[in-house]
């Protein structure tokens, strides 16, 4: 408040009061007139100087955005056509895909696109819902980790499992299994304990074999010491998802046609 | 009677040789006004209460914008040219308003 209170007080120069104490009023010679006179058209000038920029910087700045303005919608137009272009791209893929007369070809492509997971499957097999220890809150043992999880998918595929999905995310030769955190995320996203894997394969050898296998050993040994649940069951029918698209997309491989 | 002449004659000037300011000198531009304007009303206030002084006013415009000037080069080159601009324009204006007043004083007598 002081600061403020000092500006009012102080607001003309204090050197008007000490001149004029001085010398009892000032005195006015021509040349101090002049003085005054070009200092005040110094200022007339500066104000008119500064008004004429701004009124020349206006539009340039209006301008400006105005082209920016066009330029954006223009990228945007660009962008929609190229959307609307994909579209009918892909369109046109799926119509020449299904208009192909080789049938061992179209059996080819079929074929791959269950083993890449680009398609919903079905078919007998195995579903195991494992879970985490009662007592996990108490006891960190006790809780599912992504490794467990790995392990298991590992001893599925191992076991003849043809296709593979973790609480209904289809996992593909590009899908991860890992911890973020609390969570395990599979395709990305996270999942919620009890897991239900499902597994389409020969449902008379496929849950035997896996028993057998390091991996189906190893989860014995957790449900046995760590409480773990691991129950399977075989099923005749089991509905499998596809993969998401980031999950089957390839952007850098290519294939070597000249290989074989 | 002269320091009309000497408005008109800069509101002239100004008009007619339409001087575009060099690019690295536009910032202190809008600073230098406010000072200037603030120096001006400090001349008025003195003026009505007679104690207007020639060499006063021509010593206190000049110092004024340059000072400010100074300011906001200084306040560029440290990086708070912003915050400097801002600060000048506030002292400035409460003495422009202060000033504004005392001058309505002298003038309205109210």
């Amino acid at each position: 408040m002081e600061l403020l209170q000092n500006l009012v007080e102080h607001s003309m120069d204090d050197d008007y009061y000490a001149v004029a104490g001085r010398q009892g009023g000032g005195r006015s010679t021509t040349a101090s007139q002049v003085a005054v006179m070009t200092v005040l058209a110094l200022f007339a000038t500066l104000v008119v100087v500064a008004a004429v920029q701004t009124r020349i910087a206006l539009p340039a700045s209006q301008n400006e955005r105005a082209a920016l303005i066009v330029q954006v919608n223009e990228e945007k137009d660009i962008v929609s056509e190229r959307q609307a272009a994909l579209a009918t791209l892909q369109r046109d893929v799926a119509a020449l895909q299904e208009t192909t007369t080789d049938a061992t070809l179209s059996g080819v492509i079929e074929q791959q696109q269950v083993v890449a997971g680009s398609v919903p499957v079905a078919g007998p097999g195995v579903r195991i819902i494992v879970d985490n220890a009662d007592d996990a809150d108490r006891d960190s043992r006790g809780r599912v980790l992504d490794s467990d999880l790995q392990l298991l998918v590992n001893g599925l595929w191992f076991s003849g499992a043809e296709a593979v999905a973790i609480n209904e995310h289809r996992l593909t030769s590009l899908s991860s299994i890992r911890s973020a955190g609390e969570a395990i995320t599979v395709n990305y996203r996270s999942l919620t304990p009890p897991y239900a894997v499902t597994a389409v394969g020969d449902p008379r050898t496929l849950q035997a074999r896996f028993l057998e296998t390091p991996a189906g050993l190893t989860w014995a040994n957790l449900e046995a010491n760590f409480g773990l649940r691991f129950d399977a069951n075989v099923r005749a029918d089991l509905q499998l998802p596809a993969a998401p698209e980031s999950r089957t997309a390839i952007r850098y491989a290519t294939p070597v046609r000249d290989a074989s | 009677m002269i320091a009309l002449l000497g408005l008109v004659a800069g509101v002239t000037v100004g008009l007619l040789l339409q001087p575009t300011v060099p690019v690295p000198l536009q910032p202190y531009l809008p600073i230098a006004v406010v000072a200037a304007l603030d120096a001006v009303f400090g001349a008025l206030r003195a003026y009505l209460e007679g104690r207007f002084d020639d060499k006063v006013f021509v010593i206190s415009f000049v110092s004024n914008v340059l000072i400010a000037a100074v300011i906001v080069y200084i306040g560029d080159q440290l990086g708070v040219g912003g915050q400097l601009s801002t600060g000048v324009v506030v002292v400035l204006g409460i003495r422009i308003f202060a000033n504004a007043a005392a001058i309505r004083r002298h003038i309205f007598h109210a």
